[in-house]
């Protein structure tokens, strides 16, 4: 019996590190439609400045200064903005509806997020999900708000030494 | 006995003191001490650009809430990240908080459908006619990001379909290329019989299903 489960744990990984190679090809999951301000997107740990037109993969991290705000449409028809002091990573990306493959995961660390959910959430509920520090948010169809406050940080900051 | 009817009782009091589920009734707010401040996480529920309300539920350490009416928003507060019952967040309160998000927000995406002829990639007269308009929404929002997504009705086989899809899709991309798009904005999907538009039975015309779809993002 237990060594089953071993044989379909190995299986399930074996399969899920498939899954991670053929996504691993450089997929765009959509584009910045408006900047404000000081925007960035944090990319495998460089920082770039965004702008209107840049296009957008998986696991981007998006990030606004304290005048920034930021403006983005994702392929399943996702409208994303975000207030100044926000950050936001899209942290799983699938819309493959031929063959059923959705999916969208989008992590909220802090700031404030206007969301209007697309095609995923309205082909498969259970596929879109939103995901905040304090709360987990299951979306049907819908436009929402969301206010994060950045706890960490701010008990980090209130440690650390000014520049 | 006793054991199983503490077990119902427990049962009863997992399913209703989180207080899910309609929330049509009067919350009081606030619930125990807090104040709705600049020290609370919120989440709020509109109605989306086409008026419809959908719903959002929220799931923090301390139970679950669902929002099913529009400018209705939970807190969640910082340290025990109980989440509260919704409660209607007035305007004033939604533009002060998420003002430039909202600003910012860009227009949903704009589709378009153009028809093709039976069997053939090139589109009908009233969908070439549309070429224009679609130039224009592209300029208009200075999209880099255009899909066009090709399909065929059920007449003939599958494999037949997917190939003739492509060619609708291609045929699509070729105008909007000759109108000048840059080909790196175009992204071509194609889906053969498999995602009509009117469901019909196999090997059925159908002017609806032989469509190209264009998205402008």
């Amino acid at each position: 019996m237990r060594s089953t489960n071993v044989l379909i744990l190995l299986l399930f990984l074996l399969m899920s590190s498939i899954c991670v190679a053929d996504d691993g090809t450089v997929k765009t999951v959509g584009s910045i439609k408006a900047v404000e301000g000081t925007a960035f997107i944090i990319r495998n740990g460089d920082r770039l400045s965004a702008s209107a037109g840049h296009r957008l993969f998986e696991n981007d991290l998006l990030q606004t200064g304290q005048d920034g705000s930021m403006g983005v449409i994702l392929k399943d028809d996702t409208v994303l903005s975000l207030g100044p002091d926000s950050a936001i990573v899209i942290d799983e990306f699938v819309f493959s509806p031929e063959d059923g493959q959705l999916s969208i995961v989008t992590k909220m660390l802090r700031g404030t997020v206007s969301y209007i959910s697309g095609k995923i959430s309205k082909l498969s509920p259970e596929s879109a999900r939103f995901q905040t520090p304090v709360a987990t948010i299951g979306i049907r169809g819908t436009h929402f708000l969301v206010k994060v406050l950045d706890e960490e940080e701010s008990q980090q900051n209130a440690g650390d030494e000014p520049e | 006995m006793i054991k199983s009817y503490c077990f119902i009782v427990c049962l009863l009091a997992l399913i209703f003191v989180p207080g899910c589920g309609g929330n049509k009734n009067i919350h009081v707010w606030p619930p125990e001490s807090g104040i709705m401040g600049p020290d609370e996480n919120l989440i709020v529920l509109l109605p989306d650009p086409d008026g419809h309300v959908g719903q959002v539920t929220v799931t923090g350490a301390g139970g679950s809430q669902v929002i099913t009416q529009a400018g209705y928003g939970c807190g969640i507060y910082p340290g025990n990240k109980a989440v509260t019952a919704p409660r209607a967040i007035d305007e004033e309160s939604i533009q002060e908080i998420f003002g430039k998000a909202l600003e910012i927000q860009p227009e949903l995406p704009l589709h378009f459908l153009l028809y093709c002829k039976v069997d053939k990639a090139e589109l009908d007269d009233p969908s070439i006619a549309l070429i224009p308009e679609i130039m224009h929404a592209i300029k208009e929002r200075d999209s880099v990001d255009i899909g066009i997504v090709g399909h065929t009705d059920t007449r003939g086989t599958k494999n037949y379909n997917y190939e003739l899809s492509e060619k609708r899709a291609l045929a699509v991309k070729n105008m909007l290329l000759s109108e000048g798009v840059h080909p790196d904005v175009l992204e071509i999907t194609y889906r053969g019989e498999e995602d009509p538009l009117i469901k019909t039975g196999d090997n059925v015309y159908e002017r609806r299903n032989r469509r190209v779809e264009v998205i402008v993002r």
